[in-house]
Parts: structure tokens; C-alpha cells; sequence
């Protein structure tokens, strides 16, 4: 007997979501969702995996795409309770069936509390596969040999003479000097000098998706809560913390003026304006794009953030100023017109709501 | 664990660092976080309000 239920309009996650949809969405969209999304042909081939499973899967989706999921990645699910009721699923053929229920992931690593929805495309025989983490736990001991998902250097054993490097999570990581940044922004200033704020603000905001991915997932892990659901202090601390583990500088948030609806950001040692060189011009457009997205998830409506001192320029450090949305046009103005300093900025901002 | 030598957060009134992030942001995207200009003293919500245009 397995847990056919009638379609919901949402998975079980806080974001709006139908998953119906899911097979529309590009795999960056996929990336952006803070919760495992894996598609299954109806043999169990992973065929799509996305960031956040990756991320507390500890592997690496280049190794399980095209992999057996219930063979070959997630051992502990071949069996009635799992990939019994996903054939059973594929075999009836009823477009608009959701399978729902609670499981328990054994990695090696430890063990997740997990609720698993499925559904199948519309018009394919692609499957998609919910995760979302519940509880984390101890791996338990005494498992047969075998049961629990392998690690990532199980599945891929000879990556070191291979030339790949994986951080402590298993996340593939490059490791290099800043002339790369250097390079980058030399390279820029030849072939589109004027594309560099634009060029890099966008790029922050997509990395900043995946940052803000991964603090979901520390999250997940250390307090079993949403990042939204963190105290704020502590989800800035793990903010500036992961900032600082990869070189970035050391990322302060100053809250002194909320009152008047912004806040700033400073961030001393920044690597992209120490890469930069003495410039007129500000340049630390990719962190304020990255702040923007990881600032956006959190309130889940848009912010926005802009850079209004930079070392590159001669500042003692890189300084952004944080405002709703609908604030953004207001703060670009007070850039524009030149100030520069932070409470007289702030005070722009009060003028131009109070007049607005 | 990296230790960073500043304190990162600052400047939050007594309490809101114990809020949750999403109530933090949600308060801040509508406006509402601490006072609004009713309640400072007259003097620096007019300043607030006036100051640049004195010295035009």
C-alpha cells in the first residue's frame, strides 16, 4: 500500500512552489531552492540534482547524474519503504499523484530526518524528489555493509591526482591568488570598460543565490531551522564568518540606522578592492550584488545594496548601504550626487520618504 | 572556525539580535523597526529633517 494523496499546491517548504511545475525550471532555478530536488527516470537514474542535495548529501552532482539512485548513491533506499512505493508510483501512471512520506537518510557522515515528496512531470517519464531535512542525528552504528549513501571520495576515489580539491563538505573548491581577481577586472577594463559595475553586480546576485543556499543548509544542520528562523545576530555571524573562511575580509553589519529604514555594511581587507588597485571608481560591485541576494532571502522581498566607499578608492574600507527596494532609486541618487559619507546618505534617504 | 578580531554585529537596540532574521527583514522591508521620527526630540527629528536645506 503505498501513500497516494491527492496533488498539493505546495511542497512542504515556506516557499510558494508548485511541483508540478518543477520540469520548467532552468537547473540554476533549481539551484536557488534551499531544500534537495533530485529527478529520477523511472528506472531511478538521477537525470537532474540539485545544489542544496548536493550540499547535505555531501556529493557532488557531476558523480551521481547518471548514477542508479537506489543502487548507487542512496543504498538505504532500496527497499519497499522507499524505492518500492517510487515503482509503484512510475507504474500507475496517474499524471497528478503525489507520493508523500517521512524517511530516514544514513550517510555515512550521519544520519537525516527527511520528508520525501514525489511527482511526476507532466507528459514525461521524469519523477521529482522533495527533500526536505527534518532532523540531523549521529550516523548509526552497526549498519550492514554497504546501507548507507557512500561518501564523495567513495564515489570518485582518485580526485586528489586528479587535480580536483574539496573543502570540508565536499564542496569542489579553487584555490587562488588574487591576481585572479586582478586579471578578471584587467581583462574587463580592456574589452568593456563601462561593463564592470553591471557585469559584476549581476554576477554577486547570482552568487549571492547560492550563498544564501548554503546558509539554509548550515542552518539545516547546526540548529535544524530556516536561516529566517536563526536569530539575526548569529545568521550575521555565520554570514561574515563564511565571508572570512574564504578570504573575502571581514564583513561587520552596523544597525544603527534602522530607524530610518537602511543599514550598513562594512567590509574591511576586501579582496576584490585590494585586487583592484588605486581606481576613481568604486569596485566592489560583485559583494554588494552578493550582500543584495543573501539580504533578499532573508526578507524574502527585494533589498537592495550599493557601495558608497571603497578601498580601491582610498576609503579606509568598502562600505554598503542596505534599503528596501523602494528605497533603491533614492540611494543611487544620493550616490550620484555625491555623497559619500554614511549618516549623511541615511539622512538623504529620510528627506526623500518624509517628502515622498 | 574563524575568529575575526571586530565585532561584526553592532548598533542593534537591546534584544533585536535575539529576533529571528526573517522577522528582522520582514520589520525592515515594511518600515517599522524601532521609532519613527514622532518620537525623537523636536530638535533632531527637524534636523533630521532640514538640516541640508539650511545650508543651501
Amino acid at each position: 500500500m503505498i501513500d497516494l494523496v491527492p496533488p498539493a499546491s505546495s511542497v512542504a517548504t515556506p516557499i510558494p512552489f508548485d511541483p508540478f511545475t518543477i520540469d520548467e525550471r532552468s537547473d540554476a532555478a533549481l539551484d536557488e531552492l534551499p531544500f534537495g530536488v533530485i529527478c529520477l527516470d523511472a528506472e531511478g537514474t538521477i537525470l537532474r540534482y540539485n545544489l542544496a542535495e548536493a550540499r547535505l548529501a555531501r556529493l557532488d552532482r557531476n558523480q551521481v547524474i547518471g548514477k542508479n539512485f537506489f543502487t548507487r548513491v542512496a543504498p538505504c533506499t532500496a527497499g519497499p519503504a522507499f524505492e518500492g512505493r517510487f515503482s509503484e508510483l512510475a507504474r500507475s501512471g496517474d499524471a497528478q499523484a503525489v507520493l508523500r512520506f517521512d524517511y530516514l537518510f544514513d550517510f555515512k557522515f550521519g544520519a537525516q530526518e527527511v520528508g520525501i515528496e514525489i511527482v511526476r512531470a507532466p507528459g514525461v517519464e521524469r519523477f521529482y524528489l522533495f527533500v526536505n531535512r527534518r532532523k540531523f542525528f549521529e550516523a548509526r552504528p552497526n549498519l550492514p555493509e554497504g546501507f548507507a549513501a557512500p561518501l564523495q571520495r567513495e564515489l570518485a576515489p582518485n580526485e586528489a591526482i586528479e587535480g580536483v580539491r574539496r573543502d570540508e563538505i565536499e564542496r569542489r573548491v579553487l584555490e587562488v591568488p588574487w591576481s585572479f581577481l586582478s586579471s578578471l577586472r584587467a581583462t574587463c577594463d580592456e574589452v568593456a570598460p563601462e561593463g564592470w559595475p553591471l557585469f559584476c553586480l549581476a554576477w554577486g546576485t547570482q552568487w549571492g543565490r547560492s550563498v544564501a543556499v548554503d546558509l539554509e543548509t548550515e542552518a539545516l544542520e547546526a540548529f535544524a531551522l530556516s536561516i529566517r528562523e536563526v536569530p539575526l545576530r548569529t545568521a550575521m555571524e555565520m554570514l561574515s564568518r563564511g565571508m572570512a573562511r574564504q578570504g573575502w575580509g571581514a564583513l561587520r553589519i552596523d544597525f544603527s540606522y534602522t530607524a530610518q529604514s537602511a543599514f550598513v555594511a562594512h567590509l574591511d581587507r576586501s579582496a576584490v578592492a585590494e585586487s583592484a588597485g588605486r581606481s576613481k571608481a568604486m569596485r566592489c560591485q560583485l559583494v554588494a550584488g552578493m550582500l543584495g541576494a543573501v539580504f533578499t532571502h532573508l526578507a524574502a522581498r527585494r533589498i537592495a545594496v550599493r557601495e558608497i566607499g571603497c578601498k580601491a578608492r582610498g576609503d579606509a574600507t568598502c562600505t554598503f548601504v542596505v534599503v528596501p527596494d523602494s528605497r533603491r532609486t533614492a540611494l543611487e541618487h544620493a550616490i550620484e550626487s555625491g555623497v559619500s559619507e554614511v549618516s549623511s546618505v541615511v539622512r538623504s534617504l529620510k528627506r526623500d520618504s518624509l517628502r515622498g | 572556525m574563524v575568529e575575526l578580531r571586530t565585532a561584526i554585529v553592532t548598533g542593534l537596540i537591546v534584544g533585536a539580535g535575539e529576533r529571528s532574521a526573517g522577522e528582522f527583514f520582514a520589520a525592515f522591508v515594511e518600515g517599522s523597526i524601532d521609532r519613527d521620527l514622532g518620537t525623537l526630540p523636536t530638535g533632531e527629528a527637524l534636523d533630521l529633517l532640514f538640516d541640508d536645506d539650511a545650508q543651501e
